[in-house]
């Protein structure tokens, strides 16, 4: 660092030396023919102004034999840009606004950028080759990216020719008790060859190793991450051997991880490593003998590649061992398949679907971009105008036109990283607000997932250096264009031509406003349509609280009995009329399983379809009216026989033809058991993931026929304020059971509002950023105008002197705004029509040529753009002819 | 077209300059009246043209410079050939005779 410093400065110092060398020796050129000139008689004041005569320009001279010198480029640089800097700051109103502009520009696009590096870009610190490394999923009937139970797995991991090692996890919440109070983190169950596979290292002890796979319950060893160890045991070497409690279980620590890796997935900062066949000790929300259960999927898989083994290859090799599996367990594992996918992250669908939200918003921050380049160029163009004089000195004085561009590019790029660095911090800053606009229902990322690294920051400057040549480019070749001749004869024809392209480019705003103001206009339609949905349940009158029993230890038994308890309790509360529980929060997505009508033949796929699993009494807590048949009972108990609830569209579906009470379905997630469930009741079609869904078959099962360690109590409230009561809800759960951890109790609207996060930060998103460009594009519209009417101060002048009045100068200046905005809005409707059609698949009940939107956008943008004309035309008004008349 | 005409001149001036300088240390305003002298007075160059040429010339290691006495007593930066610039000079020479032997070839018989 400091070597180069010294380097630097010798650098600087050798210039100036250069410099003054050169100024000896064309002075002593000077002085020797100016003797020249005495010896051959001329008076001194004539010898020296003969010698400088002969000699020609001096400096430039001097200025071409710098450019004979080879350093040149990075001399010029260092000059242009203290120039540069000079300049800027002498012009700070101008500097401050373009800078700001861009900051925004460059900080929206930068921020969104840094969400995609996070959801699609970023492999996993620590991984080792991650390019080698896929996730593997469950198939089911040819989609979706499910999990492996442990025997598939197995079977696939030994049987597979195309990997080197083939892991399987699955995330587990832990409390971790190190005496005080418990600790809620995340832990990962892992494969012995978990790490192996992945190629990350311990700095303390040893990783997790396959001979920690062995009988459940037999290792009870833990693995930290780097910050675990450095805030709770204070970054202790002799950690190794400590025990600690997790989930009232001791585990014995063996290693801490490397300090970057934190998991392998998205957004994930696992804590805690635990041998898979920790499980039950572990998470006993996860039943026995799931090591056995080949009817319980349940993990999540991930492989590397053998090296030259690609992705169609393995898939091929999985999928032949899928089709062994399916013809040896045809009553568990038919019409399940294996997909594999390339790298670590998100599951495929949700990769296309991030990928779909991501190059909308890129592409929104993009246009809004454009418009700040507009903009900046406009201003250039502008203060180009007023530097003329600077130019002719400079060009005089010697500098070639590349010499000016160059300078003038320099400044350009000055602005944009000015601005870039600021438009950097500002998106750094405001990571909270794009996180809370949850643009991927599932996938939580926290501040620190929007992680700043090279990849973005690189990024930024890249769009900052582009940007720079966007908006420098034409104002530079345009300001150093510099015809004396042109200019001295027809000062005026240089202007129209200028005015012409910085009309082009207000245009080009305005229309990219439209757009960009057309989409927010369309998703906040979206949202108000959403929002007036009917869900199918009283959400107003319901809260929600989620109940976790197996956390603490909870036998089957002992849950069961516990929610039979609290249910009772609740019920008996003043101000509530009703309680339940239900596994799947409303709106918050859904379990999926499959079924087969009997009588159905048995070698036909089992047709996939969602479910939810409920205790008695949920539909009249939630409201959800049954058309036909009854609710569960308590006497729907373990050992009865099986029943099941399914909803209208499941009766219009698959039963049109008979009464639906007393068929029997046939349902895989009750394998190992070929009795059927049959069918007791009918429920309505509601809401069950998004508001914006189309109604789609769906069942219920008891939850006493299939238990759940973990459930959401659901609770009605008698008045219409249901939130007054989450307070004495919690005290009441507490009152059951102190131990149980407490999560907060949610209403249902708030679950509602949560589900329509995408739409909303859709709507905020565009909304902003469409003001915007609408703000931008004024000033530019303002800008020009304004300019004009200083360039036509003559005109008006004679036009006013030959009895114009006010409103006809008024008409003339106002006619020319009305060509930009009208050219702009023309533009934008015409890209907004074909662009829109892009996001169909998001909207919901508006069309995306809705004419409503597309009215009250041009109504909006053309009286704010008329606002923006009415100033210089008033301006132009209080012309003086004599005044302007005297300017000739 | 304009360049080009340029860069041919600039050669040419090189050329004359490197061999002005086979014998002997110069200055500036030196090389420019030799050359003025030596080519009977018709051809001149400007010192705008001169003194970057000087600096290419330096710059590519033909000629290197030192700042010493005039013979009017005052600093001046003189210039003398470096053995690259020997060598260079004798290729250029050579190819110099070469064409222009070919031009008067075609100049008197054709």
């Amino acid at each position: 660092m400091l070597s180069r410093l010294k380097r630097r400065w010798r650098a600087l110092r050798r210039k100036s030396e250069l410099d003054r060398e050169l100024e000896d020796e064309l002075q002593f050129h000077l002085a020797r023919e100016t003797a020249q000139n005495l010896h051959s008689g001329m008076s001194p004041e004539e010898a020296r102004y003969a010698s400088m005569r002969s000699f020609g320009g001096i400096e430039q001279a001097k200025e071409a034999c710098r450019d004979a010198r080879g350093v040149r480029l990075i001399e010029d640089l260092s000059r242009d840009i203290s120039y540069g800097t000079r300049s800027l700051w002498k012009n700070r109103g101008f500097t401050l606004v373009a800078v700001l502009t861009l900051a925004l520009g460059i900080g929206a696009n930068t921020g969104v950028f840094s969400l995609t590096n996070a959801l699609l870009l970023r492999a996993p610190n620590g991984v080792s080759k991650p390019e080698e490394v896929v996730i593997v999923g469950r198939t089911f009937s040819g989609s979706d990216f499910n999990t492996f139970s442990y025997p598939d797995y197995v079977d696939c991991r030994d049987q597979n020719q195309s990997f080197s090692d083939l892991a399987a996890y699955r995330e587990a919440n832990l409390f971790l008790d190190t005496g005080g109070p418990p600790e809620q983190l995340s832990g990962m169950l892992v494969t012995g060859n978990y790490f192996r596979t992945l190629g990350t290292r311990s700095v303390v002890g040893r990783l997790l190793l396959p001979e920690d796979d062995g009988a459940p319950g037999a290792n009870a060893v833990a693995l930290i991450s780097h910050g675990l160890w450095q805030r709770r045991f204070a970054s202790d070497p002799k950690i190794v051997g400590r025990a600690i409690q997790v989930n009232n279980f001791s585990f014995t620590i063996v290693g801490v991880m490397q300090p970057d890796f934190i998991g392998a997935g998205v957004a994930e900062n696992i804590e805690i490593w635990l041998p898979l066949t920790m499980y039950s000790q572990a998470n006993p929300i996860l039943h026995e003998k799931r090591l056995e259960a080949r009817e319980i999927s349940w993990l999540n898989v991930l492989g590397r590649r053998k090296p030259g083994v690609t992705i169609p290859q393995a898939q091929g090799d999985l999928t032949n061992i899928s089709r062994r599996l399916e013809q040896t367990y045809p009553d568990i594992d038919q019409g399940l398949g294996i997909s594999v996918a390339a790298g670590l992250g998100l599951e495929p669908q949700r990769r296309d679907e991030a990928r779909a939200r991501m190059g909308i918003l890129l592409t929104v921050a993009g246009l809004v971009l454009l418009i700040v380049c507009a903009n900046v160029a406009n201003l250039l163009l502008a203060r180009g105008a007023t530097r003329r004089k600077e130019m002719a000195v400079r060009q005089a004085l010697g500098a070639a036109r590349t010499r000016l561009v160059r300078q003038l590019l320099t400044e350009a790029l000055l602005l944009s990283t000015i601005g870039g660095v600021l438009g950097m911090i500002l998106a750094f800053w405001s990571r909270g607000l794009l996180l809370n606009s949850n643009f991927l229902t599932g996938v939580r990322l926290s501040p620190q997932d929007l992680r700043f690294d090279a990849r973005v920051l690189g990024f930024g400057l890249l769009v900052s250096l582009a940007t720079a040549v966007v908006f420098g480019l034409v104002p530079a070749f345009e300001t150093s264009n510099l015809d004396l001749q042109l200019m001295l004869k027809d000062r005026n024809a240089m202007g129209v031509q200028r005015s012409r392209f910085r009309g082009a480019l207000v245009v080009g705003q305005i229309a990219v406003s439209f757009v960009v103001l057309i989409s927010g206009g369309l998703f906040l339609k979206t949202l108000r349509n959403a929002q007036s949905v009917d869900p199918g349940f009283d959400k107003d009158k319901i809260l929600l609280m989620p109940i976790e029993v197996g956390r603490r230890g909870y036998s089957e038994a002992q849950g069961r009995l516990l929610y039979q308890r609290l249910v009772e309790r609740v019920r008996g509360m003043p101000g509530v009329s009703d309680a339940s529980l239900t596994v799947t929060v409303p709106l918050g997505g859904s379990w999926r399983n499959g079924f087969r009508v009997e009588g159905q033949p048995t070698t036909e796929p089992y047709i996939p379809c969602d479910y939810n699993t409920i205790a008695p009494r949920y539909f009249e807590t939630t409201g959800i009216a049954l058309v036909e048949g009854r609710d569960f009972t308590e006497e729907d108990r373990a050992n009865s026989p099986r029943v099941v609830i399914v909803n209208e569209t499941f009766v219009h579906r698959f039963l049109p033809s008979a009464n639906p009470l007393g068929r029997r379905l046939a349902i895989p997630l009750y394998k190992g058991d070929n009795s059927y469930s049959e069918i007791v009741g009918v429920a309505k079609d509601v809401k069950y993931e998004r508001l914006t869904e189309s109604p789609h078959p769906y069942f219920y099962l008891p939850l006493s026929q299939q238990y759940q360690s973990g459930a959401i109590l659901t609770v009605r409230v008698r008045g219409n304020d249901s939130s007054a009561l989450a307070g004495a809800v919690t005290r009441e759960v507490q009152a059951v059971d102190s131990n149980l951890p407490v999560f907060r109790v949610r209403t249902l609207a708030e679950q509602l509002e949560a589900s329509l996060a995408p739409q909303r930060s859709a709507a905020t998103m565009l909304g902003i950023f469409g003001l915007l460009g609408l703000a931008l594009a004024s000033v530019g519209l303002y800008g020009v105008l304004a300019y004009s009417v200083r360039q036509r101060q003559q005109e008006i002048g004679v036009r006013m002197a030959l009895g114009a009045n006010a409103r006809d100068i008024l008409k003339v200046v106002l006619r020319q705004g009305a060509i930009l905005i009208g050219g702009g809005v023309v533009l934008g409707l015409s890209i907004a029509m074909a662009a829109t059609r892009a996001l169909e698949s998001l909207l919901f009940g508006v069309s995306p040529v809705d004419p409503f939107t597309y009215a009250m956008v041009t109504i909006a943008l053309v009286t704010t753009a008329i606002v923006a004309c009415y100033i210089p035309a008033r301006r132009a008004t209080k012309v003086d002819p004599v005044v302007a008349l005297r300017l000739e | 077209m304009k360049k080009q005409k340029a860069d041919l001149l600039q050669g040419t001036l090189e050329l004359l300059v490197l061999r002005l300088m086979r014998n002997g240390r110069w200055h500036g305003w030196d090389i420019m009246q030799r050359l003025q002298l030596v080519s009977g007075e018709v051809l001149s160059v400007t010192p705008g043209a001169l003194y970057p040429a000087l600096h290419r010339l330096e710059e590519r290691g033909l000629i290197s410079s030192a700042w010493g006495p005039s013979e009017n007593n005052r600093k001046a930066k003189f210039y003398e050939l470096t053995a690259a610039g020997r060598k260079q000079l004798d290729a250029e020479l050579k190819e110099w005779e070469r064409f222009s032997g070919a031009v008067e070839l075609i100049l008197r018989d054709a």
